[in-house]
C-alpha cells in the first residue's frame, strides 16, 4: 500500500510540474519575460532603432553622402538645422548616424544567421553521433577558440570583399563555435530521450531524427544565443571599421563614424562627431545583451520561479 | 512445431566502461549475457526481473536499437542482426516498441497528428493527406482516443493518455512484434489497468505478439502466456505462467516470487529474503551468477556454470539444484 501510494503521489507531482510548465507555451513566455522590465525597455529601443534603420530615408533630413567643402558648414553644433551637427567635411551626423545603423544592423543580423546555421549544424552532427565524430570535431572547436579572434579576423579581413556580407561571413566564421558547444551539449542529452529511440525504431533516417525531432526542441537556448550573437557581432563590426578593415568609404557604419572621428583636433573641436555614434553602439549593444537575458530567463523553466 | 516469430539466440551485449576517447575500455558491462529464447506468434513472453538486470537492453537489442555484441536475432527466420538501414526497413514495421516514460517518449514539439502521419508518410503507407487523416483517426480511435485529439500537443495529456498515443504511434506500420518496455510502471495504479487491458483487446484484435518487459510480476502474470526470468543478464527459468507461478524451480525465481503480496492479512506466507546487493555486472560471480545471494548454493556452484535444462515439456531452468 505504502508502494502503491508513493507511485500516486510521484505520478501527480510530475504531471502537475509538467502542466505548469507547459499550459499556453507562448503565454506563459510572455508572463515571465514582462516581469523583466529592463529586458522589456531594451525590447522597445531595439525596435525604435530598427525601424528608425529601414525608414531612415524618411526621417533624414539631409543627404548622408553629401560633402560641404564650405567652411561655414562644417563641424557645426547641434541646432534645429542639423539636428546632432555636422562632421568635419559638413555631413550631417543625424542623417549619417540613421543610415549607418543599416550597416551595422545587416551585418551583425547576417553574422548572427551565419554563425547560428552553421554552429547549429555542426554541433547537431557532433553531439547526435558521438564518439570518436564527436571527439574530433571538438577538438576542432577547440583550436578554434584557441586562436585570437581579433589576430585572425584581420588576416581574414584581408580575404574577403569588404561589404556587408564579407564582414558578416569573416565575423560569422570567427563565432560560431560557441553555438556548436551549446548545440552539441544539448543534442548528447536530447538524443537519449525515448521519442528519439522511438523514431529511430520507427526507421527514421538520421537527418530527418536531427533536424526534425531534435532541433526543435533546441530552438529556446539557440534563440537567446542568437541574440546575444547580435550584440557581440555589431561591436566587433565597429572594431574592425574602426581599424579601416569593415566596409570601404563612401559606405560607413556607426564603427566607421568613429574611425572619422578619432583625429584628437577633432574631437576638441566637435566632440558630437564621436559621441553619438558611440552612444548608438553602446545603447544597441547594452539593449541586446538585457533583451537576451530577459529571453533566457523567461525561456528557462529553471529560473521561471526565482524571481 | 511452428517457426516461432522472433528468435533470439545467444545474444551478448558488452557496455565498455571508463573509457575516454581513443583509450581502452577500463572494463565491460555485460548487460545481457548470452541469451536464447523464442516467442511464437499471438503470445506474449514476459521478461521478468530487477533493476539492472539486462532486460530493458535485451528489449532494445532485439530491435536492434542497440546493437548486440554477439548472437543471432532471427525474424520469422530471417537473421537480422546484420542488415545494415535500408535492409532494415522492412523489419522495423514488423517490430516496435513501447516505452516506460510516457513523458519522453513523445517529441515535445510535435502535435499527434504529426507524431501519427509521419511513420506514414516516410513508410509511404498513405497516398494522400485525406488517407493519412483518416488512418491517424481511426488509430485514435483504436486506443480509446478521439480523433479530434490530433491537433494537440502531448503536453496537454495525462500519463495514461500519452501511453495510448504511444501505443497508436507503434501500430502505425502495423507491426506483428511489439516491445512492451515496462510500458505500465510509470503509471498510476488506476490507470495501469486500462493500459494493460487495452494491450489485451489489440492483441485479440490485431493478432499482435508482445515481448512485455516488467519488473511487477502479478502484472506480467496477468498479461503473458509464457515467462522469462532474468538474473544479471541471464535468463535463469523460462516457462509457461501458470507453471512458473505455481511450481519455481529456480531459487531466485521462488524468492522473487514470494514478494508477491497477497492481498488478505490472514495468510501467512513464508517468505525467501535475498541478502546483498546485486553483483557488478562489470565483474559477475564466477559458475552461477546467483550463487552470492543464494540461500541454496553449493560448493559446486562457485565452479561451474549450470546449463539450462528441460524440465517437462515448455520449462526450462539453469541451476545445479536440478539434477
Amino acid at each position: 500500500m505504502a508502494k502503491d501510494l508513493e507511485i500516486i503521489t510521484g505520478e501527480n507531482q510530475t504531471e502537475f510540474g509538467n502542466m505548469q510548465e507547459h499550459t499556453g507555451l507562448f503565454k506563459e513566455f510572455w508572463r515571465a519575460f514582462r516581469k523583466n522590465r529592463l529586458s522589456v525597455i531594451s525590447c522597445i529601443i531595439l525596435l525604435l532603432i530598427i525601424i528608425s534603420a529601414v525608414l531612415a530615408p524618411l526621417l533624414a533630413t539631409h543627404d548622408p553622402y553629401r560633402i560641404n567643402l564650405a567652411k561655414e558648414l562644417q563641424k557645426l553644433p547641434p541646432s534645429s538645422e542639423h539636428y546632432l551637427g555636422t562632421d568635419d567635411m559638413g555631413r550631417d551626423v543625424w542623417s549619417r548616424m540613421l543610415y549607418g545603423s543599416r550597416i551595422s544592423l545587416v551585418v551583425s543580423f547576417l553574422t548572427m544567421i551565419i554563425s547560428v546555421t552553421l554552429g547549429a549544424a555542426y554541433g547537431a552532427i557532433s553531439g547526435y553521433y558521438g564518439g570518436r565524430i564527436d571527439s574530433l570535431m571538438m577538438r576542432v572547436v577547440d583550436v578554434l577558440l584557441s586562436l585570437p579572434t581579433m589576430f585572425l579576423l584581420i588576416i581574414l579581413a584581408a580575404f574577403v570583399k569588404p561589404n556587408a556580407l564579407g564582414i558578416a561571413l569573416i565575423i560569422g566564421f570567427t563565432s560560431w563555435m560557441r553555438v556548436a558547444r551549446l548545440v552539441r551539449g544539448q543534442f548528447l542529452s536530447l538524443k537519449e530521450q525515448e521519442f528519439v529511440e522511438a523514431a529511430r525504431a520507427l526507421g527514421y533516417s538520421n537527418a530527418r531524427i536531427i533536424f526534425r525531432h531534435i532541433l526543435p526542441n533546441v530552438t529556446a537556448p539557440i534563440i537567446v544565443n542568437a541574440t546575444l550573437m547580435v550584440a557581440s557581432a555589431i561591436l566587433v563590426e565597429s572594431t574592425l571599421s574602426f581599424l579601416g578593415l569593415g566596409v570601404q568609404p563612401p559606405q560607413f557604419s556607426w564603427g566607421s563614424m568613429l574611425t572619422n572621428a578619432q583625429d584628437l583636433i577633432l574631437l576638441k573641436e566637435a566632440p558630437w562627431t564621436a559621441v553619438f555614434p558611440g552612444i548608438a553602439i553602446f545603447l544597441t549593444v547594452l539593449s541586446f545583451n538585457f533583451f537576451g537575458d530577459g529571453l533566457r530567463d523567461a525561456l528557462d523553466p529553471k529560473l521561471k520561479n526565482i524571481k | 512445431m511452428t517457426l516461432p516469430l522472433l528468435e533470439v539466440i545467444d545474444i551478448k551485449k558488452y557496455f565498455p566502461v571508463g573509457k575516454e576517447s581513443g583509450s581502452a575500455a577500463a572494463g565491460l558491462v555485460k548487460a545481457v549475457d548470452g541469451i536464447n529464447f523464442s516467442v511464437y506468434k499471438g503470445e506474449t513472453l514476459g521478461l521478468v526481473g530487477e533493476s539492472g538486470c539486462g532486460k530493458s537492453t535485451a528489449g532494445r537489442v532485439i530491435l536492434r536499437l542497440i546493437e548486440p555484441t554477439a548472437g543471432q536475432i532471427k525474424f520469422n527466420g530471417v537473421n537480422i542482426e546484420k542488415l545494415n538501414f535500408k535492409q532494415l526497413l522492412p523489419y522495423r514495421r514488423k517490430m516496435q516498441i513501447v516505452f516506460q516514460d510516457p513523458y519522453g517518449s513523445l517529441n515535445p514539439r510535435m502535435n499527434i497528428g504529426e507524431t501519427l502521419g509521419e511513420p506514414l508518410k516516410v513508410h509511404g503507407l498513405v497516398k494522400n493527406k485525406a488517407e493519412m487523416e483518416k488512418k491517424v483517426s481511426y488509430l485514435l480511435e483504436l486506443v480509446g482516443l478521439s480523433p479530434s485529439h490530433r491537433k494537440r500537443y502531448p503536453h496537454e495529456f495525462s500519463g495514461g493518455q500519452r501511453q495510448r498515443i504511444v501505443m497508436a504511434r507503434a501500430l502505425t506500420l502495423e507491426p506483428e512484434l511489439i516491445v512492451c518496455d515496462e510500458p505500465v510502471s510509470a503509471l498510476d495504479v488506476s490507470i495501469q489497468a486500462q493500459i494493460i487491458n487495452l494491450l489485451k483487446d489489440l492483441q485479440k484484435e490485431l493478432g499482435l505478439t508482445y515481448v512485455f518487459i516488467a519488473h511487477d510480476l502479478s502484472v506480467v502474470k496477468h498479461i503473458s502466456d509464457r515467462v522469462a526470468v532474468m538474473y544479471l543478464g541471464k535468463i535463469v527459468e523460462i516457462s509457461e505462467k501458470n507453471e512458473l507461478y505455481d511450481h519455481p524451480l529456480h531459487p531466485y525465481t521462488q524468492a522473487l516470487l514470494s514478494a508477491i503480496p497477497i492481498p488478505n492479512p490472514e495468510v501467512k506466507k513464508e517468505r525467501v529474503i535475498l541478502t546483498g546487493d546485486v553483483p557488478s555486472p562489470i565483474n559477475p560471480p564466477s559458475g552461477c551468477r546467483f550463487r552470492t545471494r543464494c540461500p541454496k548454493a553449493m560448493e559446486r556452484c562457485a565452479v561451474e556454470e549450470p546449463v539450462v535444462k528441460k524440465i517437462g515439456a515448455e520449462h526450462l531452468v539453469a541451476c545445479h539444484l536440478l539434477d
